[in-house]
């Protein structure tokens, strides 16, 4: 632990002061708010390292200090029992953080205090934020905040985040505590406890391997709670063996219980002196549950959110589609016609611009899926969603929890798989990560609209409903087979927080639809840029003569070798190149069937040319969409199974699976509509 | 309240899982049964014997319950593990 | 204490009479929406359905008829003396979100058809739109008014729990 006993400093005269403070706290006490309150659109976004989880960082200047503030998962403790409370502790040990400030609600403020507690002992000077002042006078309590502070010997300072009540009087205590010490704070544990503790932490002591910034005292307590990771930790210092030898001489190998038991004694004898409890009431919150989780009306209300969702996504973005299509269509003419040099200008045109308009027409749609996602997710309704889908989900051998990146599948499966790392069962969480791809993500609409609009007129909805429902259907059957097969067991209770609704706030929403869709557009100025410049470049090769997009290019060879596979579906070298290209991202397929079929890449032009084409038609399109729906997942989304499950034998399992079923499925509508010789 | 599910310990004292409590009853938590380290898990969020709790909805699906200004829903399975008296 | 009992009692017809309307329209509406798909699949473009001023529509019915039912269901909760606050704004909160997307589709869909020139708005008509909106506004409108501190306070109305 690098955390000094001492610790004054002088501010240079004139000189800024640049030091790094981490914001932790349970989950639900407004900690986004109090972030976003802090750092406003100073934020950067990115992963932690190892793991796809959301990292935020921001900055606020105040008189002459630059603090870099880090937001921490939100967690109850940092015992490590879940990904979200290792990030936050391992931060605070190898990152260091000068100062952690924890936000605390105000109305809770035994369980927060344990968090308070985990942050002391492992040697983290805090400041608290005790936010949510305004909420105590509702149901009759009272803190006495001074009393509390010398209690703990911890600064706190009262606030409301969501009104910006408080927020310079947090800054002085920054300040403060970072001019002055926090005395380290012990709990006292029972005297048996505090023996071991003793005698593991002189052995401790003794092994020259363990780093000397350690906290002996915070280790010797992890290793009484016999946490598996420290027991890694252990073994990586050689010592594993003495330490858990000298554990067991005292008869005893866990005391996880008596220790979680002794802080909270402590804080409930703090808490008595300082806090009067209030009622318990029947609040708005409570009476709105009863209704959005009634036994009959529960489904269909969700059900009823779910299809307003969708209406405003579509009615949003139809009108921003159309111009950005118009505008793409336009200026990729442009270039084709007026360079002179014939392939430059079909690379920038054709190529670049072309392939470009193709993707960033789906920027609307993604945007505002995210935004009402946002607006789900703020306003409370996301985790009612999930309680109204535990029933169901009981039966799948997962629960509500899992029900939540499902859904935010339907958006893109990248976030929605990383929002898996809150499910605490390892055996819940793969197989909710393997079955969200088959959870339609924003990216295969396009294939759908084009398709299913040409070629099924007036039931184009029904058909586009029918190939989501078909999603959903293969992904709970996966998840029943996974379950009985390789991830038999249990799975982790049921438990989750239930904020109070409150009303969404656009610029929050605002923010986050913006961070989100940031790494969509991202992805299109990179992976999609490089993917669309090689089909360009494969349609164009080899030079001289051949026909762009033609019979005789390289293009077509590689559509050619792989098309006897697919011949059963329907499909010929054109749609087999464009099904391959989609794995760049599934943005490209429609883009590069442009590409091969002619017609430009605007959507009219892709339309009539595959309208006059006798290769397209109604029931092979239906197997097309079949297959875009289930087969193998994009490269982005290849990427963050590999990370999340870290195995590649899951992540090979998950592209070969997807694709035999989508082949399966495929090969069955399209033999069994020949069969009928349908007229379709 | 159904008798068949009611656990009588040794001193005759009734102890109700809470899954069978009903809505708006303010019940004491006075012992959570399974493996001790689903026992920890909660007991870190703040579900602890001798914690007063208030049941807000309990019909089918799972259980909603108030500790002061916090609600929880907690399963079907697992509210049958927690064991709680009522208290007036 | 008489106060509140005049509100519950106030509250109750409000809940009665709101939820009959809506279950009334929305089985209409979803019956004329059915016949309406059935017009435009035989492509009878001069059908009674499009011309009477009541909107036809499956998909708008069903949350017309779940706004009504989730009033009734809080009548029935008034009837055993229990709060129904909740059923009240559930059902009027989702009446006006509903509200505020048709308008929004509205002015989208102007939006497309005059200034986008898009051809699937050939034949359209602002009326056709709008109708939505007139139908479905005046009942949440009312309880908006009516009952505001229910639906939007976020303070004080808190009741005591029974011990």
């Amino acid at each position: 632990m690098a955390y000094k006993t001492k610790n004054v400093k002088e501010i240079p005269n004139g000189g800024k002061i640049s030091t790094n403070i981490a914001l932790a706290g349970n989950p639900n006490t407004g900690k986004s708010t109090l972030f976003n309150a802090l750092t406003g659109l100073k934020q950067k976004i990115g992963n932690w390292s190892g793991v796809t989880v959301e990292k935020k960082e921001g900055k606020r200047s105040f008189n002459n200090f630059e603090l870099s503030i880090t937001d921490l998962p939100g967690t109850y403790s940092l015992s490590a029992s879940s990904l979200d409370e290792q990030i936050a502790r391992d931060f605070i040990i190898y990152d260091t953080p000068e100062i952690v400030v924890q936000i605390v609600d105000a109305s809770n403020l035994e369980r927060n205090l344990y968090l308070t507690m985990m942050l002391r002992e492992l040697g983290a000077r805090v400041v608290i934020a005790l936010n949510m002042m305004d909420l105590l006078e509702k149901d009759g309590s009272s803190i006495n905040v001074q009393k509390l502070s010398t209690e703990i010997g911890i600064p706190i300072v009262p606030m409301i985040a969501n009104k910006k009540i408080g927020i310079d009087d947090l800054e002085n205590a920054i300040e403060s505590v970072y001019l002055e010490d926090q005395k380290p704070m012990e709990i006292k544990y029972s005297k048996e406890i505090e023996e071991v503790l003793s005698t593991i932490q002189k052995m401790l002591l003794s092994i020259p391997s363990i780093p000397s910034s350690f906290n002996l005292r915070w280790l010797a307590i992890q290793i009484l709670q016999n946490k598996s990771d420290i027991t890694t930790l252990l073994e990586s210092w050689n010592v594993k063996s003495k330490v858990i030898g000298e554990l067991t001489s005292f008869g005893k190998e866990d005391y996880e219980a008596e220790i979680i038991d002794s802080k909270y004694e402590y804080i409930s004898k703090v808490t008595s002196k300082v806090w009067k409890k209030g009622e318990t009431k029947v609040t708005r919150s409570d009476l709105i549950d009863k209704v959005v989780t009634h036994k009959w009306l529960g489904i269909p209300i969700f059900l009823l959110v779910m299809w307003g969702s969708f209406q405003f996504v579509f009615a949003v973005s139809v009108p921003f589609m159309e111009l950005i299509d118009m505008l793409f269509g336009w200026l990729s003419g442009l270039l084709v016609d007026n360079i002179r040099i014939e392939w430059l200008g079909s690379l920038l045109g054709d190529g670049i611009v072309g392939g470009l308009g193709a993707v960033l027409i789906f920027v609307p749609p993604i945007f505002t899926m995210f935004f009402i996602l946002s607006i789900l997710e703020d306003s409370g309704y996301l985790a009612r969603a999930a309680f109204v889908m535990d029933k169901l989900m009981v039966k799948l051998g997962l629960h509500g929890h899992s029900f939540i990146p499902m859904l935010l599948g339907f958006g893109c499966n990248v976030p929605a798989i990383m929002s898996t790392r809150s499910l605490k069962n390892n055996k819940d969480r793969m197989i909710t990560i393997l079955i969200n791809p088959f959870m339609s993500c924003g990216a295969r609409m396009p294939v759908f609209i084009l398709f299913a609009g040409l070629f099924f007129g007036a039931s184009a909805g029904t058909v586009i409903f029918a190939l989501y429902v078909l999603g959903i259907v293969v992904a709970v059957l996966t998840a029943i087979l996974l379950r009985k097969t390789f991830f038999k067991g249990e799975s982790a209770p049921f438990i989750m927080e239930l904020p109070p609704y409150h009303s969404p706030k656009l610029r929050s929403a605002t923010i986050a639809m913006w961070d989100k869709g940031k790494m969509y557009l991202k992805k299109a100025g990179t992976i999609i840029l490089i993917g669309v410049v090689f089909v360009w470049f494969l349609a164009a090769m080899p030079f001289g003569g051949v026909e762009y997009g033609g019979p005789d290019t390289w293009l077509a060879a590689v559509g050619t070798f792989f098309e006897p596979i697919f011949r059963p579906l329907g499909f010929d070298w054109r749609i087999v190149v464009a099904l391959i290209v989609g794995f760049v991202a599934k943005e490209l397929v429609v883009g590069s069937l442009g590409t091969i079929v002619g017609g430009g890449e605007s959507d009219e032009g892709i339309k009539s040319a595959i309208l006059a084409d006798e290769g397209f038609y109604a029931l092979n399109s239906l197997s097309l969409m079949v297959f875009t729906l289930l087969y193998f997942p994009c490269a982005a989304v290849v990427g963050v199974i590999k990370k999340e499950t870290g195995s590649w034998r899951w992540t090979i399992f998950a592209i070969v699976y997807s694709t035999v079923i989508a082949w399966l499925f495929a090969f069955a509508v399209f033999q069994i509509g020949s069969l009928m010789g349908s007229g379709l | 309240m159904l008798t068949k599910e009611v656990i009588k310990t040794m001193n005759n004292e009734i102890f109700i899982p809470l899954g069978f409590v009903s809505e708006d009853k303010k019940v004491r938590i006075v012992s959570i049964k399974g493996g001790s380290h689903l026992r920890n898990r909660i007991n870190e969020m703040g579900l602890r014997e001798g914690v007063d709790i208030t049941v807000i909805k309990n019909s089918i699906g799972p259980v909603i319950i108030a500790i002061g200004q916090t609600r929880f829903a907690l399963g079907r399975g697992i509210s049958l593990k927690i064991l709680t008296e009522s208290i007036n | 204490m008489e106060k509140s009992k005049n509100t519950s009692n106030n509250m109750k017809t409000s809940l009665l009479a709101g939820s009959l309307i809506f279950l009334v329209a929305a089985i209409a509406e979803i019956i004329l929406g059915a016949f309406k798909m059935y017009a435009d699949s035989k492509e009878l473009e001069e059908h009674w359905v499009n011309i009477i001023p009541f909107p036809p529509g499956i998909f708008p019915g069903l949350v017309v008829l779940l706004i009504g039912l989730i009033w009734i269901v809080g009548y029935f909760v008034t009837r055993k003396g229990q709060n129904a606050n909740g059923h009240l704004s559930v059902g009027t909160i989702i009446a006006l979100g509903f509200i505020f997307l048709f308008i929004l589709i509205l002015l989208i869909d102007i939006f497309n058809a005059y200034a986008l020139g898009l051809e699937d708005y050939d034949g359209w008509t602002i009326l056709a739109s709008l109708r939505w909106i007139i139908f479905l506004s005046p009942i949440p409108m009312f309880f908006t008014m009516k009952y505001r501190e229910f639906i939007f306070t976020r303070k004080k109305k808190t009741i005591m729990l029974q011990s």
